[in-house]
């Protein structure tokens, strides 16, 4: 038997005893055919690992109009919503007029500035830090 | 919870045949009763299909990928592929046909993709490709020769060799042909054998 069609015949997973000779007196049909064990264990191979816990429920919460997913995205829409709410409110108040008050309303009377000018300095003046000479212990 | 579905669909599936053993309600009966509940809009049917299968999906995923996080990504997005072409099924096979049909496909795109994206593929994450070879026939120098393999041709013979399908069964499985399988096969076994002979 060729090396050829030795090495089809396991690529087939023929197995014999004219292989088995085959193989003891060639050396790199012997190694051929330890890969080809090697890799079929390879493809063979899987890796186990169980469903996590609430799998079932994980998905559902994907599915597109899902209460689950209506109620995740409220949650997230919730804190910006709200932000924008308060941002709302305050630009309207900033904007809004103020209400008339008395005190704004009118103008200030004669006697009322004059009261105003005594009782606080005029801007410049040094307050009176320390007493003047002439002045009453 | 409103029906994503018209009123008229589930009607459409075939009636649960009254079981011959007896009338006792079968596994293939009540899934297609929760089919029809999911198709009415009940995502509580749907987990209960879910949670029937899972095992089943994770282990097949357990063939073409390695980490635990990707294997639950992918099992995600079988059933909400499932979830999204429920109303295609129509009860002449079983559901765990119909739904492997959709795991393997999937796996199969997702495999495509990474390779696609120049991602290395899930059996070569942590392997070093280009290392020199110490014992050509060590699983490890093996797994090197298999990591320059395509992914369509991993798929199928993973398939082949691992699952130990036919070329009828995996046609099957896969809506593919037969004669597509084959072709696909043949390449695969053929890339894979200069590989073992070292000539990548």
């Amino acid at each position: 038997m060729s090396c050829q069609a030795l090495r089809d015949r396991l690529l087939r997973g023929e197995t014999g005893e004219p292989i088995d000779r085959h193989l003891a007196t060639c050396p790199e049909c012997a190694g051929f055919a330890a890969r080809w064990q090697a890799a079929r264990g390879l493809f063979g191979e899987r890796v186990e690992v169980p469903p996590p816990p609430f799998f079932a429920q994980r998905v559902i919460a994907r599915l597109p109009g899902s209460t689950e997913v209506i109620g995740r995205l409220a949650l997230r829409v919730l804190p910006a919503a709200l932000a924008l709410a308060l941002a709302i409110a305050w630009v309207g108040l900033e904007q809004a007029p103020l209400p008339a008050s008395g005190l704004l309303a009118e103008e200030p009377s004669a006697e009322s500035l004059l009261t105003y000018s005594v009782l606080v300095p005029a801007q410049g003046a040094a307050p009176p830090s320390s007493p003047g000479p002439g002045a009453p212990r | 919870m409103a029906s994503r579905f018209p009123e008229f669909l589930p009607a459409l599936l075939p009636q649960p045949l009254m079981m011959a053993q007896g009338g006792a309600i079968g596994t293939e009966d009540s899934e297609l009763r929760l089919v029809r509940q999911s198709l009415a809009g009940d995502p509580q049917a749907y987990a209960a299909l879910v949670r029937a299968h899972e095992r089943r999906v994770f282990r097949l995923l357990g063939r073409f990928f390695r980490r635990p996080e990707e294997i639950e990504d992918v099992a995600q997005e079988i059933f909400l592929r499932a979830w999204q072409r429920l109303s295609t099924f129509r009860g002449e096979a079983p559901f765990e046909h119909w739904l492997t049909r959709i795991a393997l496909r999937a796996a199969y795109d997702r495999l495509r993709r990474r390779s696609a994206t120049g991602e290395p593929l899930p059996w070569s994450e942590e392997l070093d490709v280009a290392a020199p070879a110490a014992d050509p026939t060590a699983r490890i120098e093996v797994e090197r020769l298999l990591a320059h393999l395509p992914p369509a041709d991993r798929f199928v013979l993973t398939l082949l060799e691992g699952e130990g399908w036919s070329v009828a069964e995996i046609a099957e499985r896969l809506g593919w042909s037969s004669v597509n399988v084959k072709v696909r096969a043949h390449r695969a076994r053929k890339r894979l054998r200069r590989l073992l002979e070292g000539a990548p």
